[in-house]
């Protein structure tokens, strides 16, 4: 339960920006990932997160440091373990293959971990019910379908393959609130033997999913904290970027509370 | 299955790519049905009947060695686009192939594909295919070779560029993360994309394909008389242009109306095959 699964250690990661110029996007990034533990990534739009969700997934290599998932290298374990890697992007539109129906994009997710005709493996008619869509939007294109339903699609098909690394890239950013609170409800009872990087800029979210928060500033991880510390009296050992965006969701918790809506 | 009556859906929505779909539809079909057709051999030669009128015998009349320019022109059907379409076939199966691997695999094998390319289209291509064929000898083999040689690198370039373009999608992400090989990656995501717009070009493309062939032909470079082609009979209906000017017209109208006929197929198809353009339209769904 406890065991470290993924641990990214000093990573460093340049963009060339005309010849000779190079912009240092994440600087020294070092923390660790564990098994059953929701894990809440927060920083403000340009600090780096999607770079380092990207680095974490093997889809980019870092300029500097290493990333071992069980001790081993990523792209090693990636090889080693099809399927056990799965991630939900923001940017839902070219999240799917435009010619896929939906019936055949959540099939990718199962045919990742070799489990297409297996007994154990939940049908696709499962995996859609249990993000709360239809069966019989299965052979409809997935571009026919709401911004909405194709985030939930992507999810499907993430869950599909039981990922050990799950990564969400603000993948929740398109749902209506009552639907974000059913998928974090999910994704808590999914995180027993997986390991989850939650990418957020919304504070409340991340304090509803995540047992822990890192915060991401201008490239360097300035907090990793319990979720509960954000909620103590003295919040002195916090950053200033954290405090700052807790000071903003105060003042909309004080308004509702205000209005009569407090318990 | 869906996406297929799609776009056949799309396609029988515009008429005029339709109208040209069974154009050259019925052009192949003379072509090799030409033998039922037409009860004149095309290499008959018949000195007494020369440049003969339009008759009940002869609908479109005689040339200069009194063959029958109906069964020629149906015959020549056979050659001018089985060779255009066989030029294209070979062309956007090799060009696509490269093109494909390269923008998949990069590295090295990238660079040399693409070195090549750029050598070859450097030249004006129809100044190439003339040099090609003036070197290796007039004759259909060398026609098409040549044409081949001259054309696979624009499909190389645009395979590429495709697959790179499609390289940075999400789905690309998520099956590479999801640690599906590049030859799996390359099958199920980029070509069902990329061959929409790869069949648009190569639809385009037979055009000017016909067109090259029957210069070659006309210059006395492509396929050798007496075989019936449209660009050989274009030439030797030159021979008498002066007076009989109407021995033009038949090879001449065959060549525009099945030239314009891919323009207009390709153009359908481009609409047709967009991916994100074949959406249901409002009110059609059941």
């Amino acid at each position: 339960m406890d065991k470290v699964f993924v641990s990214v250690s000093h990573v460093q990661k340049r963009y060339a920006r005309g010849l000779r110029k190079k912009v240092r996007v994440l600087e020294d990034v070092s923390f660790e990932l564990r098994l059953g533990c929701v894990t809440g990534l927060l920083g403000a739009s340009g600090s780096g997160k999607s770079t380092l969700a990207r680095l974490l997934l093997g889809l980019e290599k870092p300029d500097g440091g290493r990333i071992l998932i069980e001790g081993q290298e990523l792209r090693a374990w990636r090889a080693a373990n099809r399927g056990g890697m799965a991630v939900v992007f923001q940017d839902y539109v070219t999240s799917v293959n435009p010619v896929f129906t939906v019936e055949e994009c959540v099939a990718e997710g199962l045919e990742a971990c070799g489990k297409r005709n297996g007994e154990d493996s939940p049908c696709v008619a499962e995996l859609l019910a249990r993000v709360g869509l239809a069966e019989s939007l299965a052979d409809r294109r997935c571009l026919e379908l709401s911004g909405g339903q194709i985030q939930r699609v992507c999810l499907a098909r993430a869950f599909a393959s039981r990922p050990r690394l799950l990564v969400l890239d603000e993948a929740l950013s398109s749902l209506d609130v009552s639907l974000q609170a059913g998928m974090a409800e999910l994704l808590r009872g999914q995180a027993k033997d997986m390991a989850c990087l939650f990418i957020t800029h919304d504070i409340q979210l991340a304090s509803l999913i995540c047992e822990r928060i890192l915060v991401l500033d201008q490239g360097k991880i300035t907090d990793n904290v319990p979720t509960e510390a954000l909620f103590a009296e003295s919040g002195a050992h916090l950053s200033p970027a954290l405090r700052e965006m807790l000071d903003c969701t105060m003042v909309f918790c004080s308004r509702f509370e205000d209005e009569g809506h407090g318990a | 299955m869906r996406r297929a009556r799609g776009i056949w859906r799309a396609l029988w929505r515009n008429k005029v790519g339709m109208a040209s779909l069974i154009f050259l539809c019925l052009v192949l079909a003379a072509g090799l049905f030409a033998p039922l057709l037409s009860a004149h051999d095309p290499l008959a030669v018949d000195m007494k009947n020369r440049l003969g009128p339009c008759t009940a015998e002869h609908l479109l009349g005689t040339d200069s060695l009194g063959r029958d320019i109906l069964a020629r022109l149906l015959y020549g059907a056979r050659t001018s686009m089985g060779l255009a379409l066989c030029v294209m076939l070979a062309t956007v199966g090799i060009g696509s192939l490269l093109g494909l691997a390269a923008g998949t695999f990069r590295g090295l094998f990238d660079s040399l594909v693409m070195r090549v390319t750029e050598v070859l289209m450097s030249f004006p291509s129809e100044v190439l295919v003339l040099a090609l064929v003036g070197m290796a000898g007039p004759g259909m083999e060398n026609a098409f070779w040549a044409c081949v040689l001259c054309r696979w690198p624009w499909y190389a370039r645009v395979a590429r560029s495709l697959t790179l373009g499609f390289r940075d999608m999400n789905y690309v992400a998520y099956a590479r993360v999801a640690g599906f090989s590049r030859t799996h990656i390359l099958v199920r995501h980029i070509l069902p994309c990329a061959s929409g717009e790869i069949a648009v070009l190569a639809t385009l493309d037979c055009a000017s394909v016909l067109l090259m062939i029957s210069a070659l032909s006309f210059l006395g470079l492509g396929v050798q008389p007496p075989v019936p082609e449209w660009g050989t009979m274009l030439g030797e209906a030159r021979e008498v242009m002066i007076l009989h000017p109407w021995q033009m017209l038949p090879p001449g109208l065959a060549i525009l109306l099945v030239v314009a006929a891919f323009n207009f197929l390709g153009d359908a198809l481009r609409d047709a095959l967009d991916p994100w353009r074949t959406l249901p339209q409002p009110g059609e769904r059941p």
